[in-house]
């Protein structure tokens, strides 16, 4: 089991249906959270015990879009944070610029959410999970 | 006016004719004394030689003869004299050279056969003094015939032997204090007894004389003095002499040369007066007259001068007039920033009257900090003439006399004029510009922004649909009827979405490109379509709609504008509502402010949350996830639309929902 719980932060309806679909069909163990926007998402993250540990996040989104969202989600020094894959319809160079910038970003995607994606978005999963518990073990 | 030459001579002019008249009359007074050193002084003198020279030929020629007349008829006399016993001062020394006679007399032959009646005389004396005791002595200044003694050298004296005896005759040349001159004969007999010796050479002579008593005696020629009787006889000769002078030819002849004296000074002052005349024709009159000239050519060009001041004048006033018909503002300051021109476009551009404002110092057209500064920046250019602001055209802002302050286009030039330096500003009121390029600025980011947007907004639903008729394709292979329905649903969605956002694109462009005349518009009757046309909206139902409307004036407006400001404002109402409350309204309401036309539209519904309200009114800016579906364009829409009817639309939290207020100035613009 290397993926068990995910987040997907996208205001479009159709988007979230599509990305829990493709996600269940890789894998229908893995837990598919949703938000609307960045704010949704940041209250998600602060609920929840069992935090996921990747975030699928859209830019253009109302209240507090992508980049908004990672400035605030980058102050925040937790050991155990979920990394961030951005999962957009945006193919600007500027939004991928601005992105790239925060150390918690591992990936940009483009829409629609594909099987190989996942599967790459795993191999960046299993060495920070291998770090994890290598330091819960020391 | 003032003429361009007050006077034709210059004070400097006056003083030059002053200065070289000056100079005339010294330079006069040193050429006559020159002229008089030069010719008349070495006349005089040679006048005076000549009177000396001519007194001298006349001694000469005439008094001669006479003397000789006077000696030869009066040989008897100087006979006497020759022979009479002289006197010799006691300068008579011993001698140890002693000479004989013999050996003397040898030297006499030697010396000459005529020597000298002086000599006689001398010897005559000697042998009176050897032949008597008498030693009287005479003081030689007293002796009247001294030039004798200074003519000693051209003595002649003859020795002539007779019987043993000798016989000295001396001849000597007098010469009378009183012109006449001639030669003394004498006749001197000697006793040889008692001359001892003789010493007789270039220095000195004297006989050696042995006296009765045996002593031996020198006698020093120099020392011979006159004898007696001639001093006896000396008042007598003298009356004969003095006719002999004839003192009238000698006046004639001086009478003469005195004339002549008089004809050379007059010819030397005629002279002088010529050669001062020509030079002062030169020195004074031909410059004089020079001057005169220039005057007179001064005077023409002073004409042509005033001809020339009276086409500059009407140039000045044609100037004039440019500046004040200029569409720029046009203000001339001086050094120290006082305004010493104003034209009329200034006058309109700063609302201050030229009469008003001349003296002023410019800083007050200045807002804060130029003001202050604007003294320092003259200053500083006084001191060190660096050109920042002279010649280039720049952008600066200026303050008009209500206080409002604008942009201008400044460029300043430097003149000197009256011997005062003057700076030009030349203003243009640039608000219209500024303006123009502010929107310009503002349009561009705008489309850019548009641009982005679009690409991502219009792609994402197109590439999820793509994605969920895949789904549907594979849950129809896969006989999943249930699952492709639910696919198909979200897809369905999204190309409604795609559908609304081109809708709303096509909506700005319009609102963006479209003219539209302005007309009467029945505001209740707009609302009443609004809501007609927005009756099938979800959720249309279940909001109260209040209507209020005090506004009675007619109103001239761009009617799509206003009716699609209207229809979005009641639309957001209706699609942000709030589902918690169970009772939703909206109020419409219109009244007259401050000659505008003033809409409200307020709703007890979502709101807008208080961190975003600043973001109102740009694109592509949606407050509420989940609720409705919006492009984020229509705020932007009716701010655009308002912008065209030189509106303002402002939102207001008034707590419980949201308050729109739309105001619009409703008297119809003339122009």
């Amino acid at each position: 089991m290397i993926l068990s719980r995910v987040i997907v932060v996208d205001d479009c309806d159709a988007d979230q249906f599509i990305s829990k679909i493709i996600i269940n069909r890789y894998d229908s163990n893995i837990e598919v959270l949703q938000a609307y926007d960045g704010e949704e998402a940041l209250d998600i993250l602060d609920s929840q015990e069992n935090k996921p540990q990747v975030i699928f996040l859209d830019i253009n989104m109302p209240r507090m879009d992508g980049h908004e969202f990672l400035k605030i989600y980058s102050e925040r020094k937790d050991q155990q944070a979920p990394v961030v894959v951005m999962l957009t319809s945006s193919s600007q160079e500027r939004d991928k610029e601005s992105c790239r910038t925060h150390q918690c970003v591992k990936q940009y995607l483009e829409k629609p959410l594909k099987k190989e994606d996942l599967e790459q978005v795993c191999k960046i999963i299993i060495p920070l999970n291998a770090n994890i518990s290598n330091k819960s073990k020391t | 006016m003032n003429t361009v030459f007050g006077k034709f001579l210059t004070q400097g002019a006056k003083h030059s004719i002053a200065a070289l008249f000056f100079i005339y009359v010294v330079i006069s007074i040193v050429l006559l004394l020159l002229t008089i050193s030069l010719f008349v002084t070495p006349g005089i003198k040679d006048m005076v030689e000549r009177i000396e020279s001519v007194s001298r030929d006349y001694e000469i020629t005439t008094v001669k003869s006479n003397i000789e007349r006077f000696i030869s008829s009066r040989a008897q006399i100087l006979q006497d004299i020759a022979q009479s016993p002289v006197i010799v001062n006691s300068a008579m020394q011993s001698s140890s050279n002693n000479v004989y006679l013999k050996d003397f007399m040898e030297d006499l032959l030697l010396f000459g056969k005529k020597e000298e009646f002086y000599l006689a005389n001398i010897l005559g004396q000697l042998v009176y003094k050897a032949n008597s005791d008498d030693e009287r002595h005479i003081n030689p200044e007293e002796a009247w015939f001294i030039d004798l003694l200074d003519n000693k050298k051209n003595f002649t004296f003859e020795v002539i032997e007779e019987n043993d005896e000798f016989l000295f005759q001396i001849a000597v040349p007098i010469k009378f204090k009183h012109l006449a001159e001639g030669v003394f004969f004498a006749n001197v007999k000697i006793d040889p007894a008692i001359i001892t010796g003789i010493d007789f050479t270039q220095k000195s002579r004297a006989l050696l004389l042995k006296s009765r008593d045996g002593k031996v005696l020198k006698t020093d020629l120099e020392h011979i003095v006159a004898p007696l009787e001639l001093k006896r006889n000396l008042p007598e000769i003298e009356s004969e002499l003095s006719y002999i002078f004839d003192q009238n030819l000698l006046e004639r002849e001086q009478q003469q040369l005195l004339s002549g004296i008089t004809i050379r000074l007059v010819a030397v002052t005629v002279v002088s007066f010529l050669l001062l005349t020509v030079i002062g024709y030169k020195i004074i009159l031909a410059p004089y007259r020079n001057l005169r000239l220039s005057e007179e050519k001064l005077r023409v060009v002073n004409e042509n001068l005033e001809v020339l001041k009276n086409d500059a004048v009407t140039v000045s006033d044609r100037m004039q007039a440019i500046l004040e018909s200029a569409a720029e503002a046009i203000i001339t300051i001086n050094d120290q920033g006082a305004i010493r021109s104003f034209n009329r476009a200034a006058e309109v551009m700063f609302d201050y009257k030229e009469t008003d404002i001349l003296g002023e110092n410019v800083k007050i057209l200045m807002p804060s900090p130029y003001r202050e500064e604007h003294d320092k920046y003259l200053t500083s250019y006084m001191k060190t003439r660096k050109k920042n602001m002279i010649g280039e055209k720049k952008e600066e802002i200026a303050i008009r006399k209500n206080g409002e302050i604008f942009p201008i286009d400044l460029s300043v030039s430097q003149v000197r004029a009256d011997g005062e330096l003057l700076f030009t500003g030349l203003i243009s009121d640039i608000t219209e510009r500024k303006k123009a390029e502010e929107n310009l600025a503002q349009a561009n980011t705008e489309l850019e922004e548009f641009a982005y947007r679009t690409s991502h907004d219009l792609r994402s639903p197109i590439l999820s649909c793509i994605s969920l008729l895949d789904m549907t394709e594979q849950s129809i292979r896969e006989s999943d009827q249930d699952n492709a329905i639910f696919t198909l649903s979200y897809a369905q969605i999204s190309l409604k979405k795609l559908e609304t956002l081109i809708r709303d694109i096509l909506a700005l462009t319009e609102t963006k490109n479209k003219e539209e005349e302005e007309q009467e518009i029945d505001f209740p009757i707009m609302v009443h379509d609004a809501l007609d046309k927005l009756a099938h909206m979800d959720g249309f139902k279940d909001i109260d709609i209040h209507k209020d409307f005090q506004f009675d004036q007619k109103l001239f407006t761009k009617k799509l504008r206003l009716c699609m400001i209207l229809e979005n404002l009641i639309s957001n109402t209706i699609k942000y509502r709030d589902p918690e409350k169970k009772y939703s309204y909206a109020k419409i309401s219109t009244r007259e402010e401050n000659d505008h036309f003033v809409l409200e539209v307020k709703d007890n519904g979502l709101g807008i949350p208080k961190d975003n309200q600043d973001k109102l009114f740009t694109m592509f800016k949606r407050f509420h996830p989940k609720v409705a579906f919006g492009s984020g364009l229509g705020l932007y829409l009716m701010k655009k639309s308002a912008d065209v009817l030189n509106g303002e639309i402002s939102f207001n939290d008034h707590g419980e929902g949201s308050l729109f207020r739309l105001s619009i100035p409703f008297y119809r613009k003339v122009f």
